[in-house]
């Protein structure tokens, strides 16, 4: 395993640029590199569909004349590149017009002493390696009898070198790598079909779920769905799946970051101190998990995140914003140029014993949802309609699956009504939460 | 524009790709040679440079502006059905030798079935021209167009609050060597702008976007089409300050021509797809030949539309575009190929195999979709509804393809009462099963439109621009997510 260019040469093109740019007259510059690399393969019963190498490049320049902003991308790390680079990001930057926002953070805020957050563990895996683990999640497919098959088996390794420097004098990289295992399970024959996914993401591979298991559970997950009944419009008591509550915690991190704010394209904008959610429930961020997925020292302006309540006792407490979104804000930047580190949501009525069969037993008569489809929810003004799949659920045990309904209702109204949360904790990604149950939704079916 | 007088794009290619690395079409010869040493069945090198320039402008400036340069090559070899792939963004020797050395390595070695002289596909009827948008345009034109937009905004309406626009150029050239000595180049103009608006009125905010695009010049953007589409912008939020809550059920839904026709593209395009087909996953596997919309029901996926976002002189593998029927009066026709799905399904490549960019591998994809008219005319539609719902715009769509459940989102909706458009309706999703609903097209309009060249396809985390267009549509029944109880 070798990177196309290492982490001095990163550090070698950053300073060639910023030098650059000065001498071309930018007053302030930015610089971003990585180089990656991995393999990829996609398997499905036992064939190697598609093998994948990957060698990844790419050097972003930002430049400032005064408040004036141009920038530059490309994957060509050449001098004639280089100089093209700062050429044409300068020439941007006469035309763009002064923002007072713009610009790079205030020197004091660079990350000074950035924490090893052990995110760097390198898999070096074979082609011949990944092909019998492929095979293993399929044998944990094959093990389910013969109503399901396997989709699709993929196995992904992939590390990469991140560079940031600007005129500063900042100047730092750090390594990361993201190992997965993924499965599609395919149930059923004829008019009734249904697709299973499940995946496990890690920073090492040692820490990824067994490929069995990965198998297994989409395998378990696609089963569930035969024999799905339709269900007449209504309302319903909701349980969110894990999954599906951390699908929840996303729009809530897209309607409280800094662009989404200072465009005026969010009902969270102006929400500060108010309550947003349910006052048992709080969101916290933390950007320095030890091997955390979001965990990263700095972000793209070099400043780093803070473990903090994003929303305490169901009040929002603070944003993600970055530099620029901060200043157009009148507020700091916390951190989050890069997007979120890693999130939890709890709520303080949550006991040890509040497992899934509990939430299932607390949800009583009302609707499971295990899967949500389509880009149904409007930021603007919350309103939420999305196609979903999941289980009729009476008197805390499943009676039949659903799916081919829809479910609609107000994201702030949601939020507010939640009742409880299990549990029964999953991490996918930036986000961890358990089940979510929420008071009475509408669910449109026959 | 003089469309019949294209250069020769293996000669621009060339001047772009190979030429700056110091190499030429014979090292292109040699690497895939060195791939065919083993039992391979097929090899493809691909090499592409894309050149971007995005303005945007937010909070009635134009802030900020970035230029991009993409480039490098993805050498692929396949064995039946099994694949191996390999990219770099350095087109030198080394990588392509090194490429070549790790693909092969999906067969054993064996055959040295050596390659012949290339044979040059020439475009002779394109679609597009090889104008470059970044050239034909300047930054401070491009800057003034944003600030134009903004002002249609803002003339339009007191109430509009907000306006962000973005301006994309881009110019992509590519070229193509097969196994066998085929070799293919293009050049591709992609332009487009972005819109969005929101007002606000009495402290109710709302939103709506939409925008221009194409396989164009910059003069895409000349004469009074932008500021008619700010107009339409502007006029679709001030509707959806009066919206109502969706209904929430099954109703009869009407479509309008244009951009609703994501609607095929969702419900029956992607099930046409011939890896779905082939692999038996789709919900129309094994269904060629047979009845699977209501009669009257035509769809192609047509390349060749001049000018379309979904256009494409060759494909990604060098097939020429083409106009493939996939529905035929309610019959299902053809599937949509790639040459690998063409050639393990023993049908013909239909010029859809695409990717997103050298990094990535080619897979059978839409161009542009969209049903022939009928003979309806859009007023006699919506007049035969007593109680449903009239979708005017839509945003964004998914499909599941096994079960071929299908949703989108409506961005400007009407309820339809006793055959008349009688209030907006809130957002709300919209769905059902690809199957049932082709069936359930009872009325097809005269009215055939494409949709406004802005629609970007996703599939296995690929986007690949395409277009989509239809006529206005009655689906006699469709579930409805709205919040109304």
């Amino acid at each position: 395993m070798s990177f196309t260019f290492e982490q001095a040469r990163l550090a070698a093109v950053a300073e060639q640029l910023l030098g650059l740019a000065k001498k071309a007259g930018a007053t302030d510059a930015k610089v971003q590199l990585s180089t990656g690399q991995g393999l990829s393969i996609n398997m499905r019963q036992g064939r190697l569909r598609a093998r994948r190498e990957e060698a990844h490049n790419s050097v972003n320049l930002t430049v400032y004349r005064g408040q004036c902003q141009g920038s530059t991308q490309s994957t060509d790390f050449s001098n004639t590149s280089l100089a093209e680079m700062v050429k044409a990001a300068c020439a941007i930057a006469t035309h763009t017009a002064a923002d007072p926002c713009a610009g790079l953070a205030d020197a004091e805020l660079m990350c000074r002493a950035p924490q090893n957050l052990q995110i760097y563990h390198p898999w070096d895996v074979t082609t011949e390696q990944a092909q019998i683990i492929a095979q293993r999640i399929e044998a944990g497919l094959s093990d389910l009898g013969g109503n399901v098959e396997s989709d699709s088996a993929t196995v992904g390794a992939f590390q990469m070198h991140s560079f940031l420097a600007n005129s500063h004098g900042f100047a730092r990289g750090y390594a990361q790598s993201r190992h997965s295992l993924g499965a599609t399970a395919l149930a059923g024959s004829g008019n009734s079909r249904h697709l299973g996914y499940w995946s496990s993401q890690a920073r090492s591979s040692e820490l990824l779920e067994s490929p069995e298991q990965v198998g297994t559970k989409a395998g378990k997950k696609a089963l569930g769905y035969l024999n799905d009944r339709p269900l007449q419009t209504g309302r319903y008591r909701v349980l969110f799946d894990p999954h599906m509550a951390i699908g929840l915690l996303g729009d809530i991190v897209a309607g409280t970051s800094g662009r989404a704010l200072f465009t005026q394209s969010s009902y969270l904008r102006d929400r500060v101190g108010t309550q947003i959610m349910a006052d048992h429930l709080s969101l916290r961020e933390d950007p320095f998990v030890l091997g955390g997925m979001a965990s990263v020292p700095f972000d793209d302006d070099g400043i780093c995140g803070q473990q903090r309540a994003v929303v305490k006792n169901g009040t929002l407490q603070s944003y993600f914003l970055s530099t620029y979104a901060g200043r157009r804000l009148g507020m700091a930047s916390t951190g989050n140029a890069s997007g979120p580190y890693n999130l939890s949501l709890s709520s303080e009525h949550t006991r040890a014993d509040d497992d899934f069969n509990a939430m299932l037993a607390r949800l009583g008569d009302g609707l499971l949802v295990t899967q949500l489809n389509g880009e149904g929810t409007q930021l603007l003004n919350g309103n939420y309609s999305r196609t979903a799949k999941g289980f009729w659920v009476e008197n805390g045990v499943i009676v039949h699956p659903v799916s081919g309904i829809t479910i609609a209702g107000n994201l702030n109204d949601m939020l507010c009504d939640v009742i409880a949360v299990g549990s029964d904790i999953h991490t996918q990604g930036s986000f961890s939460s358990g089940s979510m149950l929420i008071s009475k939704m509408q669910i449109g079916g026959r | 524009m003089n469309e019949t007088n294209a250069p020769d794009n293996l000669a621009l290619a060339s001047q772009k790709l190979l030429v700056p690395s110091g190499i030429d079409v014979n090292d292109l010869r040699k690497t895939l040679d060195q791939v065919m040493t083993h039992q391979v069945d097929f090899a493809d090198l691909y090499l592409q440079s894309i050149r971007r320039e995005s303005w945007s402008l937010e909070n009635s400036q134009v802030k900020a502006g970035s230029f991009s340069v993409d480039q490098g090559f993805g050498l692929r070899a396949s064995e039946l059905d099994q694949t191996a792939f390999a990219y770099s963004q350095q087109i030198t020797r080394k990588r392509l030798s090194n490429a070549a050395a790790s693909v092969r390595s999906i067969a054993g070695k064996g055959s040295s079935a050596r390659i012949g002289m290339p044979q040059q596909r020439i475009i002779t009827c394109p679609s597009y021209g090889t104008h470059d948008p970044l050239a034909a345009s300047s930054a401070a034109a491009n800057v003034a167009l944003l600030e134009q937009v903004e002002r249609y905004a803002r003339n339009a309406d007191p109430r509009v609050t907000h306006v962000s626009a973005t301006l994309e150029l881009t110019h992509e050239v590519i070229m193509v060597m097969r196994h066998d000595g085929r070799l293919a180049a293009d050049v591709r103009p992609l332009v487009l702008m972005f819109v969005r608006v929101i007002v606000q009125q009495n402290g109710k905010r709302e939103t709506a976007t939409g925008g221009l695009g194409g396989r164009n010049g910059f003069w895409h953007f000349e004469a009074d089409k932008l500021p008619n589409e700010v107009t339409r912008i502007v006029n679709s939020a001030l509707t959806n300050l009066e919206a109502v809550q969706a209904p929430s059920g099954e109703l009869p839904v009407v479509l309008a021509s244009g951009w609703p026709g994501m609607l095929l593209h969702e419900a029956m395009g992607h099930g046409f797809e011939g890896d779905f087909n082939r692999m038996g996953s789709s919900v129309y596997s094994s269904k060629m030949g047979e009845a699977v919309a209501a009669s009257g029901v035509t769809i192609y996926d047509d390349a060749t539309v001049q000018g379309a976002r979904g256009s494409l002189n060759i494909d990604d593998e060098g097939e020429p575009g083409q106009r493939t029927a996939l529905i035929e009066n309610g019959v299902l026709r053809n599937y949509m190929q790639d040459d690998l799905n063409a050639r393990l399904m023993k049908q013909r490549p239909t010029g859809n195999g695409r990717r997103q960019s050298y990094a990535h591998l080619p897979m059978p994809r839409m161009t542009n979709t969209f049903m022939e008219p009928g003979k309806y005319a859009p007023e006699e539609i919506i007049a035969s509804v007593k109680r449903g719902v009239y979708l005017e715009d839509l945003g964004s769509g998914e499909v599941d393809i096994v079960s071929g459940q299908f949703c989108f989102q409506s961005a400007l909706a009407w309820l339809i009462e006793d055959g008349k458009l009688t209030a907006p309706i809130r957002g709300a999703t919209l769905t059902g099963s690809g199957p049932e609903t082709l069936r359930q097209i009872s009325m097809v309009g005269n009215d055939l439109r494409l949709d406004r060249g802005l629609a970007v396809c996703g599939k296995a985390g690929q986007r690949v621009p395409v277009s989509v267009g239809q006529p206005t549509l009655k689906i006699d029944n469709l579930l409805v997510g709205g919040t109304a109880r």
